[in-house]
Parts: structure tokens; C-alpha cells; sequence
């Protein structure tokens, strides 16, 4: 058996030029798609992060009626205490409070439906990014009297440029119509338009005081330290609170976890087709191999070498030829993902429209060792199966008519 | 001669032959199916977002779009349906009137996006007749009644036979407020519109607004995907300058947008892959290369001129594509037509999680005979350039090693 391994050891040195591009073929080929897998897999990572960042955060917590009518009497009790001791719970980078009233934003050409959120003007940003994205204005630093901020398309939508009024139509605890006048302070734009067009940001203070009541907290928003981590804290603080609805982002936001899915999905399918690729490009430059070596392969069997041992030969020799490239490649892309991951690549200058749909334009390639394991495990099964093929057309040679060729 | 030469002499040895066509038919069948896969999804998307609520096609008033406002709806006319009835391809003309009001319930109000519909009409497009899941649907234009989406439903705490209020502002600033008894209540796949959508007969919405025989949209769902463009641009040069024809690209730019960032991602994935395939090629011709070594050298001691016999090996090496990439070509369409008629369903938490969105858990493939030719010429195109080593080989072979046994 060990001799065996070695003479196909030393086959495939014979001719190092087409073992070299098999080799070189395996390795490449495994490099570079584990490192564009990894890119894919970094480039949606970081859209997640920034779509939790501005719109959903890591948890929410409303009270479970709130989450299913979003009514102003449904706010959370004592929420000031709840939110002490969720900023206090560990993992918790930070947690704000909203005031939420949902109504009509409406301006003197058009009316649009509107979601309210009255926000502390100092801590919003400790959470969601929204305060960063401003393209006109600020985020309430200047002390001016009932201030609103809100999305492009809606300022579009209706007619409306810095410094115009809107009127803001909601109701109060008591189910009575409020409509309040504010003046526009800031416009942001994200990468949603829905999201710009049916959101507006007022002062809590504010809102609560057309409420007709004090700090009413409707929702608290919390940054965890790891967004994976999210649904495992969210289930503790649950544990704490029984009587209020706390969600993960997977629960607020199913569209984005089903992104996630796709993703991994996508990743698989590219890989398999990948490996099967490259398990093809074997069988065929082992099957040219053994045409070339007919009359070598006739001989050896005339010479009295047994069918299990040229099987075995033939074998050995296409395993080398993908296990020589294969842990190269996968180290070489390790490698690869590390340093990019560290650094970043800068895409700023090739893509400069990604950021208007939530992709950053600097990318960090990140890949879990899972995926690494996985494509080697794939490898081991495309090359067991790309062996056989091979080593049965040598079993079928006949040794006389293969000495006699040419 | 030199054809017919080549020609000839691919078929002395069919094995290797066989192999190298073989390893390029590979080739061109795994970048078609890769292909396949990614057009197929994205026409999936196309379908599901602007075939089953936007339409592939809408005719405003011209300046609609940026401001949508029933100030900018248009009087509805017969020659505008003339038109549109004159093109080919058009499956169904969907009239619509659409605004935003304060919908009340029995305690709550919410903001709602009224959508005034001809009933029949509508179940061409947005098929709310289908997604129906209690009490009964419109049956005429007129009918007092309204159909409101799940989430709203919900929200405004209101069931089947309760009275939905509206309130909001009209066709040139009236004051518009009606009441209607719920019809019936639907189940929106696009989590946004089930949250706000009510369908109301349009000759209620147009007393409701005071926008009497107004329409702000016209929907039209055409056969195919691709006839958009043509059917456009008829549109636009046979209807009158006050109207304009937005097509689905320009209405969700977004769509157009993470598609042409996915399909970016996908034509790297693609480049990886023919990398691999090409040094698979690489691979069979270097063993023919070398297999051939011999009778090369004989060729050239007989007194063959080296370019001559570089182009005979280089017109082997193309008809050997040719045949590859036919082949491939061959293999391909029933493969990708069977998935594409019977598409791979996913399974578990993927599957759920994709038809929470009313989408079907499926991988589409795409049948678009572009990515055959497409995939089909890239292939035999590289393989044409890797077939310039042996000509190189041929041009430094030294006669006296080869022809030595």
C-alpha cells in the first residue's frame, strides 16, 4: 500500500507542468472564492449592522399591546425605572426612550400618513445613527419652539423646505384628534425611502406636552454590544419584564433576517457549483493522463501489477493533485479575509453609488471558521468522487492492445 | 486544406477528443446554470414587486410621480384607452385612484392609503379577490363597501360589516370624508401596504375626493417582462404631451439598484468560475499538447513549416470548442428548462421565512436565451486563447528531443 502511495507521489512530479496547473487551478480557485465568498458575506454583515443602527436597533421594548395597535395609551409603566434597569443590564451598550403617536404630517398641498417619534434630543444618537444622517439643518440643538425633523421624500412629498410649518395630526391618551403646528428644523435621508416618507422626530418633550402628560415612554431602542448576541440578551430581559413584549431585531425586522438567510444560501450554492467545477477540471486532466500513459499503464499490468493496486494508484494520484492546491488555497484565503478584514477595502473610488442603498464603501471581508470547515469537508467529497471516474477507465485498459498502440 | 486536415485529424483520436470537448461543454454548462440562477432571481424579484402592485407600466398626468397629489390627476378619456388598446402584448389596463387619508375605526384612527380600483380590473394586477381572507369581494365600481388590508384591519380593530371612516383632503383642497361598511379584509403580501392599504370601488373614491371621472394612474401588466420597453416608448410618442409613461425602473429605482448591485457581486462569482474552468481546459490541452509531442516532431522533421502546423493545431483546438460549446449549449437548455418549470424548493426556516413575504420559496432559473449564446461565446473565446499554447509549443518545439522515443 505505502509503495503504492509513493509511486503515485512521484507520478505526479513526473510531469510537473500539468500536475502544476491542476494544483494551481485547485488553489486559486478554492482562494478565490472563499475570499469573494467572504467579501459577499462582509459587504451584507455590514449592511445589517447599518440597518440596525438606523431604523430598528438591537431590541425593542413596548408593551405587547403597543406592538400590535401602536395606540398613545399603550405606553410602557414606569417606564423610567425599566429603563434604568435595562441600561443596567449586562451587554447593554445603551437603551433610549421614544414617545410614539402615529397620525398625519400635512402640509398645505398634501397629507401623508405618519409615524411620530418624540426622542431625547441628547441620547437618540447613543443608539441609532439617524442624527448623522441630516442632509440639511440639526438634530434639535438650537432652542427653537416646537421643532420637527423629517425624511426627504416626505419633504418632497409635501412641498415643504427648511424653515416651512407642518401640521401634525394625532391622538391623545383619551382617543381625542390633536393637531399641532412645527417648524422644520432638519431633513434626513436614509436609504429607505419608505422609512423617510412615513417617519417624523419631534422633542418628547414636546409630544408629551400635546399629549397632555409627562414622559410617556412608548418604546425603548437598545444597543447591544453584539447584534448576534441580541436574541439571547432579549430573552433574559423578558425573564425580568414578563408583562412587556421584548424583540430581537430578527423579530422587529424579519425582512432583514431573511436577508441574512439569502445570503448564506447564495454563499452555499456559488460554493457547490465552485468545488463541482473544480472536481471536473480533475477527472478530465486525469483521463487525458491516463490516455497519455496508456502503453505505461498496459506494461505495468502486463508486468503482473494487480487491478486493486493501478485502482489505487490512479486514485492516490488524483487526491494528491487536490490536496496539494486545497489547504493552500484555504490558507492562503484565511489569510487573505484576516488582512482585508483588519484593513478594509476601499471601494469608494469603483462603486461610489452603494451607500445610497445601505452598503458601506469601505468593505471588511469576514468569513466564520464554520464556512472554511465546510468547504474543506465539500472539497474531501468532490475529490473522492472525481477519483473513481478516472482510476475505473484504467481498470478497463487491456494490456495487450495498450502496448500495442503506436 | 488545412481545415479539412484539422478537421480530420480531430476525429483520428476520438477519446481525446471527446475529453477536451467534454471538459469545455463543463465549462459552458456551469456558467449558463450559474447564470441561469442569477437572472432567475431577478426576474423573480421584478415579478414580485412590480408585477403584483406597481405594474410594469404607468400612464400619470404629466408630473404625477414627483408629486403625488390628486391635484395631479388627469380626466379620464377614451383616446387615452384607444392607445393603450392599439399595443400589443398589454394582459390588463389597471385605472386607479389613489391618496392618502385618516382612517378611523371603532376607537382608533390611522393614517391609510385609499386605493380607488375598478374591481374587476384590479384582480390583474394586486389579485385581492386571491388574497381574500374573510367576508366577500367587490362586485362593481359603484358598490358602497371597501376592502382593507390585514394589518390595518387590525390595528383599527375592525372585522367584517363594521364601519370604516375616512377623513382627508380632496381633489383641489375639499374636504373629503366618507363612511363605508368593511367588505371584506385581504392579506398583503408587502408588509409596508398591509399595514395601510384600503380598496375602495373607484366611483365611491372619485365621489370621496370630489375628483369626479379623475384617475391618477393608469397600471398596465404586460405578458412579458421584456416588452416594457418597446411598448414604452409607443406609448410615449403616441399619447399626448400632458401625460407621462414611467416604466417600472424609473418608478423603483431601488429595485434597479439591488439588482445591479447583486448582479455585480454575481459577475465576480462568474469570473471566479471561468478562472476555474479555464484552467480545466488549460489542463486537457496541455495533456493533448503533450500526448502529441511525437507526432508533432515527426511533422516538422518531414519538412511541415512550423506555421503551418500551428494553425492546423489551432483550428483543432476551436473546432474542439465549437463542438464543447454546441454541446454545452445542448445540455444546458433542457437543464435549466426543466428548473425553470419546476423550480427547487427550499425547505425550513428560509422557505417560512420567505413566504411571510408571500413570495414562493423557490429558486427560479431563467430561460432568457441571451445567457446561453452569452455564456456559450465567453466559454469558446477563452478556450480560443488557451489554444494559442500549443501553437507556442509547436513553434519552440526541438525536433531531435521530441521524435526520440
Amino acid at each position: 500500500m505505502w509503495t503504492i502511495i509513493k509511486i503515485s507521489w512521484k507520478n505526479v512530479w513526473r510531469n510537473p507542468v500539468r500536475s502544476g496547473v491542476v494544483i494551481t487551478a485547485v488553489m486559486l480557485g478554492i482562494w478565490a472564492g472563499i475570499f469573494i465568498v467572504g467579501f459577499t458575506n462582509g459587504m451584507s454583515q455590514q449592511r445589517l449592522k447599518d440597518q440596525l443602527d438606523t431604523y430598528t436597533g438591537h431590541i425593542q421594548v413596548h408593551t405587547p399591546a403597543f406592538v400590535s395597535d401602536k395606540k398613545v395609551s399603550q405606553y410602557i409603566p414606569d417606564g423610567d425605572s425599566v429603563l434604568a434597569q435595562l441600561r443596567r443590564t449586562p451587554g447593554v451598550v445603551a437603551a433610549i426612550p421614544h414617545t410614539v403617536a402615529t397620525g398625519l404630517a400635512s402640509s398645505s398641498t398634501n397629507s401623508y400618513g405618519s409615524t411620530i417619534v418624540g426622542v431625547d434630543p441628547n441620547a437618540e444618537s447613543t443608539v441609532l445613527t439617524l442624527p448623522h444622517k441630516l442632509v440639511e439643518g440639526n438634530f434639535f440643538t438650537e432652542d427653537k419652539r416646537f421643532p420637527v425633523v423629517i425624511g426627504k421624500s416626505l419633504a418632497k412629498r409635501l412641498n415643504v423646505h427648511m424653515g416651512s410649518k407642518i401640521v401634525l395630526t394625532f391622538q391623545d391618551t383619551t382617543n381625542n384628534i390633536t393637531a399641532s403646528a412645527f417648524r422644520i428644523v432638519g431633513i434626513f435621508k436614509t436609504s429607505n425611502n419608505t422609512y423617510d416618507e412615513s417617519h417624523v422626530f419631534i422633542r418628547s418633550s414636546d409630544l408629551n406636552n400635546l399629549l397632555g402628560t409627562h414622559d410617556l415612554i412608548h418604546e425603548i431602542v437598545i444597543k447591544t454590544t453584539d447584534a448576534h448576541q441580541a436574541p439571547a440578551i432579549a430573552k433574559k430581559m423578558q425573564q425580568q419584564f414578563p408583562s412587556l413584549s421584548v424583540q430581537s431585531w430578527q423579530e422587529v425586522a424579519p425582512e432583514l433576517r431573511l436577508l441574512d438567510s439569502t445570503i448564506k444560501l447564495e454563499i452555499y450554492i456559488f460554493m457547490t457549483i465552485l468545488v463541482l467545477a473544480l472536481a471536473l477540471g480533475i477527472v478530465n486532466t486525469m483521463l487525458m493522463a491516463i490516455l497519455e500513459r496508456t502503453r505505461e499503464l498496459g506494461m505495468l499490468m502486463a508486468v503482473g501489477m494487480n487491478k486493486k493496486r493501478v485502482f489505487g494508484m490512479i486514485v492516490a494520484e488524483t487526491f494528491f493533485l487536490s490536496f496539494v492546491g486545497a489547504p493552500l488555497g484555504i490558507f492562503f484565503s484565511w489569510i487573505t479575509i484576516k488582512l482585508t478584514g483588519n484593513y478594509g477595502i476601499n471601494l469608494s473610488v469603483v462603486a461610489r453609488g452603494l451607500s445610497q442603498f445601505g452598503y458601506g464603501s469601505i468593505i471588511y471581508p469576514i468569513l466564520d471558521n464554520a464556512y472554511y470547515f465546510h468547504i474543506a469537508l465539500m472539497m474531501v467529497a468532490a475529490a473522492l468522487l472525481s477519483a473513481v471516474y478516472p482510476a475505473i477507465k484504467a481498470l478497463r485498459l487491456r494490456p495487450v492492445q495498450a502496448i500495442r498502440k503506436m | 486544406m488545412i481545415v479539412k486536415l484539422a478537421w480530420r485529424n480531430i476525429w483520428r483520436n476520438k477519446r481525446r477528443t471527446f475529453i477536451t470537448a467534454f471538459s469545455v461543454m463543463l465549462a459552458v454548462f456551469l456558467s449558463v446554470l450559474t447564470r441561469s440562477m442569477q437572472f432567475g432571481s431577478y426576474d423573480k424579484m421584478i415579478q414580485n414587486i412590480a408585477g403584483t402592485f406597481t405594474g410594469y407600466i404607468q400612464i400619470h398626468q404629466k408630473g404625477y410621480w414627483d408629486e403625488q397629489t390628486l391635484n395631479n390627476s388627469f380626466a379620464q378619456d377614451d383616446s387615452v384607452d384607444h392607445v393603450v388598446a392599439r399595443q400589443t402584448g398589454i394582459k390588463a389596463v389597471v385605472p386607479r385612484l389613489q391618496s392618502y387619508v385618516l382612517a378611523s375605526g371603532t376607537k382608533s384612527s390611522r393614517a391609510a392609503f385609499v386605493l380607488g380600483i375598478d374591481p374587476k380590473a384590479e384582480n390583474d394586477l394586486s389579485e385581492p379577490q386571491k388574497r381574500l381572507i374573510k367576508g366577500q369581494y367587490l362586485t362593481s365600481d359603484n358598490e358602497d363597501g371597501v376592502i382593507i388590508a390585514q394589518g390595518l384591519a387590525d390595528q383599527l380593530q375592525l372585522s367584517v360589516k363594521d364601519t370604516l371612516v375616512l377623513l382627508g383632503q380632496g381633489y383641489h383642497g375639499q374636504s373629503a370624508a366618507g363612511k363605508y361598511p368593511v367588505k371584506g379584509i385581504v392579506n398583503i403580501p408587502q408588509p409596508d401596504l398591509n399595514q395601510v392599504l384600503i380598496y375602495l370601488p373607484i366611483q365611491q373614491a372619485r365621489v370621496l375626493f370630489g375628483a369626479y371621472n379623475r384617475l391618477t394612474a393608469i397600471a398596465l401588466v404586460l405578458q412579458k417582462a421584456d416588452m416594457v420597453p418597446q411598448v414604452t416608448k409607443n406609448l410615449r410618442s403616441e399619447l399626448p404631451s400632458h401625460y407621462e409613461v414611467m416604466d417600472w425602473q424609473k418608478m423603483m429605482p431601488e429595485l434597479v439598484q439591488a439588482i445591479q448591485a447583486d448582479n455585480a457581486g454575481g459577475l465576480i462569482m462568474l469570473m471566479v468560475l471561468y478562472m476555474i474552468v479555464g484552467f480545466g481546459i488549460l489542463g486537457t490541452i496541455l495533456m493533448m499538447t503533450a500526448e502529441r509531442k511525437y507526432e508533432l516532431g515527426i511533422m516538422i522533421a518531414v519538412g511541415m513549416h512550423r506555421f503551418k502546423l500551428g494553425l492546423n493545431i489551432l483550428i483543432e483546438s476551436l473546432f474542439m470548442a465549437l463542438i464543447g460549446a454546441l454541446a454545452g449549449i445542448l445540455i444546458s437548455l433542457p437543464v435549466i428548462w426543466y428548473f425553470h418549470l419546476h423550480p427547487i424548493y427550499l425547505t425550513g426556516d428560509l422557505a417560512r421565512g420567505i413566504k411571510t413575504f408571500g413570495m414562493e420559496p423557490i429558486i427560479p432559473f431563467s430561460v432568457d436565451p441571451l445567457i446561453l449564446i452569452d455564456q456559450a461565446l465567453i466559454v469558446f473565446g477563452m478556450t480560443g486563447i488557451i489554444a494559442l499554447y500549443p501553437v507556442w509549443y509547436t513553434f519552440r518545439l526541438k525536433v531531435n528531443t521530441a521524435i526520440r522515443p
